[in-house]
């Protein structure tokens, strides 16, 4: 520890009267380098944040050195550095990471000695052309980015990107990893809203087939683009003409009805793939789709804001004659519903939430100081419901019970035309479990602790915390119950997979949460059992 | 490969297959880049068939004729239509980052066909492009920097400016806009690329944006005025280079309200007249708390925008973040125009409309003899004009005076211009304020503003003239300018004249009000900025013309303005 009298002395002269200034302050510092070389990186950005908030307390640029210095009163900080626009936070074991360990000041710690490593960012560029060597201007490229994070390997769609007029794209600023990528697009002379009034009836008859990296028809047959830090990747495509199809959408929407159409294919990495995506109005009867490719797709429509919430979806397969299919629009699920409290209701926003049970995004509901709440937009599919206190902890669904749809392990599924009603039973009734994460015995910072139910349910809840810089971790908000708890260097683990934590569960320690009680236990590194 | 690409390429002019028995012509030729004459492969072909236009295609199958065929040219430029019947045909070409040169030859392609025609050239004009890269002042590349290129140009008089495309540089700094029309274009960087996001709860996302910077042009400059214009001529290809100046940034945080959760709002900051982009904000739906990110400090002006709501606030950012900003949205105004004008209209084309309604054919003049338009002082994203002729005039009572109004004007600040074609307006308040003095107008969100009131008088006198300048191309184009040399006028006259079959240029201005103007004449119409005071201070040159109500006085102007 380093105690730093030296901004004391300025502050005190300057506001005696603020006595609670007078505390003492310890100093956060060290060097900014590079992830790959460990040379120091000049120039670095570098913020300074309290854990749990957004705002930034200080922030300094490094001069070529790449160090830092902050002196700050005791706590716990968050810490991110590195490009302008790009920062990265202190502890990550691999690039795009989303865990990392926060710095904790005080008697004892010596927080000025730290080395954030902050890894190169890759670029991926490249050229659509068509079968003829010419430019594919406006061509759809699709990013996935396939990580794990939050405790589960997801793919995520990162961006679409287009084409200019040379047929390029680039897409920069990327944490290095497994990328798949995807091209589509249309031949612009078969544009039926754009350029030409073609014969309605028969609409063009081009259309481009997708290619999926590097250079597959088949999405099951895409290959990944593994970036090391630092990468600049080459992905060029060449799309191929195929014989484009009419859809003639025959569909039931009122007049007033405003919304997206989407034809969707099976994409690579098990994502949806956008074929065709456009404005749909109830009065244009039927809507065409033009130079659809072969191929079998989802449709979709989608409402947009202002209008009546509806949408539709079905299947349909693709074989290069002009067919017509039918549509019935029907109402976008409604949910709406109480939340009640037992102890009382807490202070802050509380809000409901339906999480999408593939991790691809969450709605949220703000709870009415009557307890009520009512989802404004929702789509259809797969949900988790649960309760927040937004930017804090402390609440969850301990009960839910449903009416109108189905609710079962705790996944609700909402289809269109559904109307809903969630009863809440929201609890605090949660408790504190803290301690240190040990190596040879001795606290060990950025070391992944995780505390997994002992009973094996479809919707069990486990915990992730990845040490901090005094090998320190505290959940302060733990349901009660019954669960396993052990450390492991293995950061990038899917613990959310009931099968991923299983090898680590012989050498678990057993604990016991009942609520309102505070635990504080040790952890030993464990390795998981052999053979697994 | 080639060869199936080639088939289905064919198949697209197949589908418009016509009848056999009357089609024996031909069309063919080539696509050209107008630029070098080289051949355009690729381009897309229409023939539209401007002949037989069936009502009902359905009831008689056989003569049904397409509207329009398509082929596609070959690798070396090449098309050809067969079986054509005689018609009259137009054909076009297009191809992206080209431009169908229609205008001066559009004879040339819409023709009655008689006879086969071979070895058309059809020219497309290729688009132009702008790149460049954004860089600090340490030559660091800066990414996600907003470019625009703002399109100018002179309509009425004034500096007419639109934003013609917004991209975003990449992580090397590197911008690139493309399909370029010919024209003048400022390149801008202001804020940086992110847009308003909304968010629930009582935690915003917290954004690193230490330091930003305020909108420059290409150049360095800071104002459009003051910046130096990229000319995109067909097919070219300019660089315009960014340098921002990073300064320390600061966020400004408040409330808005009387806003509806759809659709979204949209905030801008203004500083000295120029558009500094509000990209980077953050906004709770419910609340309606917004964090603006990224702003350096300076006097702002910011606004809010709802669809046709407005809200609006002066901000001073000095070295610190600014909170508490309260914003309140107002639906857009009306301003009532009233006009009162003496003596007896000298025009009979409103006979039919005096016919079908029962008022005084005068309170209709005046109800229709001045139109008041009103250009944004601000330059904005979408530059709006307001027109006074949107409702049916309601007789008042009195004659001679008509009343309609301007409707949904937006909160802002507006040059005035006012044109009373029958007549001349002796006065026009607006509240207090004299617009023939002062013709800048401001209207305060949630106040209602007062009415235009205009007195004048129908008639006036008539400035003719000639242009005695025997250099002058025959095609030529003239603008002549009316500078009135008196203070309370509705400012100058402007037209544009082409020389008579017998070889002069004539021209005449009606309906002035009596004094001393000068005119000037001009061989550049399309770029005079004649409502731009500075550019009236620094004329020189003019010819003299004093003007009388009820009279006619002759001018000749014998040379142009340089």
């Amino acid at each position: 520890m380093i105690r730093s009298s030296r901004p004391l002395l300025p502050l005190l002269i300057i506001a005696g009267a603020f006595a609670v200034y007078a505390q003492p302050a310890f100093r956060i510092a060290g060097t900014v380098v590079s992830a790959e070389t460990g040379a120091a990186l000049a120039r670095s950005h570098v913020y300074l944040l309290r854990t749990g908030s957004t705002q930034i307390v200080a922030n300094m640029i490094t001069a070529d050195d790449g160090k830092f210095s902050f002196d700050r009163p005791q706590g716990s900080y968050n810490l991110w550095a590195g490009n302008r626009m790009l920062p990265q936070a202190y502890g990550l074991h691999s690039p795009g990471d989303r865990i990392s360990s926060s710095i904790i000041t005080g008697p004892g710690q010596d927080t000025s000695h730290l080395t954030l490593r902050y890894f190169a960012h890759v670029a991926i560029s490249g050229k659509v052309v068509d079968d003829e060597g010419e430019p594919v201007e406006n061509a759809l490229i699709q990013v996935v980015r396939s990580t794990v994070s939050g405790g589960r390997r997801s793919n995520i769609n990162i961006t679409w990107l287009r084409t200019n007029d040379l047929g390029e794209y680039r897409i920069g600023s990327l944490a290095a990893g497994t990328y798949y990528l995807a091209a589509t697009g249309e031949p612009w002379f078969a544009k039926a809203n754009g350029y030409v009034q073609f014969d309605q009836q028969n609409g063009p008859s081009a259309a481009f087939e997708p290619v999926y990296y590097p250079g597959a028809a088949d999405p099951s047959r895409a290959a990944p683009l593994i970036l090391k830090p630092g990468d600049e990747a080459r992905a060029d495509f060449t799309l191929r003409l195929a014989a484009g199809a009419t859809i003639a959408v025959n569909h039931d929407a009122p007049d007033n009805f405003r919304g997206i159409i989407s034809l969707i294919r099976e994409g690579i990495a098990g994502r949806e793939s956008f074929q065709d995506s456009q404005n749909f109005s109830g009065t244009l009867k039927p809507h065409r789709l033009t130079g659809v490719p072969p191929g079998h797709y989802t449709l979709r429509v989608r409402p947009s804001a202002g209008g009546p919430l509806m949408e539709a979806e079905r299947e349909l397969d693709v074989n290069g004659s002009n067919i017509s299919v039918d549509l019935s629009l029907r109402p976008t699920p409604q949910v709406s519903g109480t939340v009640e409290f037992p102890g009382g209701r807490p202070t802050g926003t509380l809000l409901v939430t339906l999480a999408r049970t593939d991790g691809t995004g969450t709605f949220s509901a703000a709870v009415k100081p009557d307890g009520t709440f009512n989802f404004a937009r929702l789509d259809s599919g797969q949900f988790q419901p649960g309760v927040t206190l937004s930017g804090q902890g402390g609440v969850y669904a301990a009960g839910v019970q449903a009416q109108g749809a189905p609710f079962r392990d705790g996944v609700l599924d909402l289809a269109d035309g559904t109307t809903a009603q969630l009863r809440i039973a929201a609890s605090q009734e949660m408790g504190r479990l803290k301690g240190f994460a040990l190596v040879d015995g001795k606290p060990a910072e950025g070391v992944l602790v995780v505390l997994t139910p002992t009973a094996e349910t479809k919707d069990f809840v486990s915990y992730a915390f990845q040490t901090d810089t005094d090998g320190s971790f505290d959940w302060k908000f733990v349901r009660p119950g019954s669960y396993w708890l052990f450390a492991t260097t293995e950061t990038q683990i899917e613990y959310r997979s009931f099968a991923a934590l299983k090898p680590y569960l012989a050498a678990a320690a057993a604990v016991r949460i009942e609520p309102h009680r505070v635990y504080e236990q040790n952890v030993p590194l464990s390795t998981p059992a052999a053979g697994k | 490969m080639r060869s199936i690409a080639l088939l289905s390429f064919a198949t697209l002019a197949g589908v418009f297959a016509l009848p056999a028995q009357e089609a024996r012509l031909s069309i063919a030729g080539t696509a050209v880049n107008s630029l070098t004459g080289e051949p355009v492969k690729h381009a897309l072909v229409v023939l539209n068939d401007g002949s037989k236009r069936v009502a009902n295609p359905r009831a008689n199958a056989s003569a049904t004729r397409p509207r329009s065929t398509t082929a596609l040219t070959d690798a070396v430029g090449a098309f050809r239509f067969d079986s054509l019947p005689p018609g009259s045909y137009t054909l076009t070409a297009q191809k992206p980052e080209f431009v169908w040169e229609h205008g001066k030859t559009s004879s040339d392609f819409s023709f009655e066909l008689t006879a086969s025609r071979e070895g058309l050239r059809l020219p497309l004009a290729p688009l132009g492009v702008i790149t460049g890269k954004a860089i600090d002042r340490d030559g660091q590349p800066v990414a996600h920097v907003n470019v625009v290129a703002i399109g100018a140009s002179i309509q009425n008089g004034f500096l007419f400016t639109s934003t013609s495309r917004t991209v975003s540089t990449d992580d090397r700094g590197i911008y690139r806009m493309w399909n370029l029309q010919p024209g003048k274009y400022y390149i801008k960087a202001a804020g940086r690329s992110g847009g308003t996001s909304t968010y629930l709860g009582d935690v915003p996302p917290w954004y690193t944006s230490e330091d930003a910077f305020l909108p420059v042009y290409s150049g360095g400059t800071a104002t459009l005025e003051s910046a130096a214009p990229i000319i995109i001529g067909p097919g070219a290809q300019a660089t315009a280079d960014l340098s921002v100046r990073l300064e320390p940034a600061f966020k400004i945080r408040g409330t808005i309200s009387n806003f509806a959760s759809t659709p979204a709002v949209r905030f801008e900051l203004v500083i000295a007249g120029e558009p500094a982009s509000a990209s980077r904000v953050s906004l709770n739906s419910t609340t309606g708390r917004f964090e603006i990110q990224d702003v350096v400090s300076g006097s702002y002006t910011l606004r809010a925008i709802q669809a046709s709501n407005v809200g609006e606030v002066p901000v001073q950012v000095k070295g610190a973040d600014v909170t508490g900003i309260a914003l309140a949205l107002f639906p857009p105004d009306e301003i009532t125009v009233i006009t009162r004008f003496s003596g007896e209209p000298d025009v009979e084309s409103f006979q039919a409309i005096e016919d079908s309604q029962s008022i005084g054919k005068a309170t209709l003049m005046a109800a229709y003899s001045c139109q008041v338009w009103l250009h944004p002082a601000v330059r904005r994203d979408r530059v709006s004009f307001f027109f006074s002729a949107t409702r049916v005039p309601a007789a008042n009572g009195a004659p001679n005076n008509g009343e309609n109004a301007i409707l949904d004007v937006t909160p802002g600040v507006y040059h005035v211009q006012i044109m009373c074609p029958l007549g001349y307006p002796t006065t026009a308040l607006f509240g207090t304020q004299e617009l023939l003095a002062n013709p800048t107008l401001t209207i305060q969100p949630g106040v209602r503003p007062p009415a235009i009131e205009i007195t004048g008088k129908f008639g006036g006198g008539t400035a003719s003239g000639k242009l005695d300048m025997p250099n002058i191309d025959k095609g030529a184009q003239i603008g002549v300018l009316l500078v009135p040399q008196f203070a309370g006028s509705t400012g100058p006259f402007f037209d544009s004249v082409e020389r008579d079959d017998d070889g002069t240029f004539e021209f005449a201005f009606t309906n002035l009000a009596p004094g001393i103007y000068s005119a000037y004449a001009f061989s550049n119409p399309d770029s005079v900025e004649y409502r731009n005071p500075e550019f009236l201070r620094l004329l020189t040159g003019g010819t003299g013309v004093q003007v009388t109500d009820g009279a006619e006085s002759r001018v000749v102007i014998r040379e142009l303005v340089k």
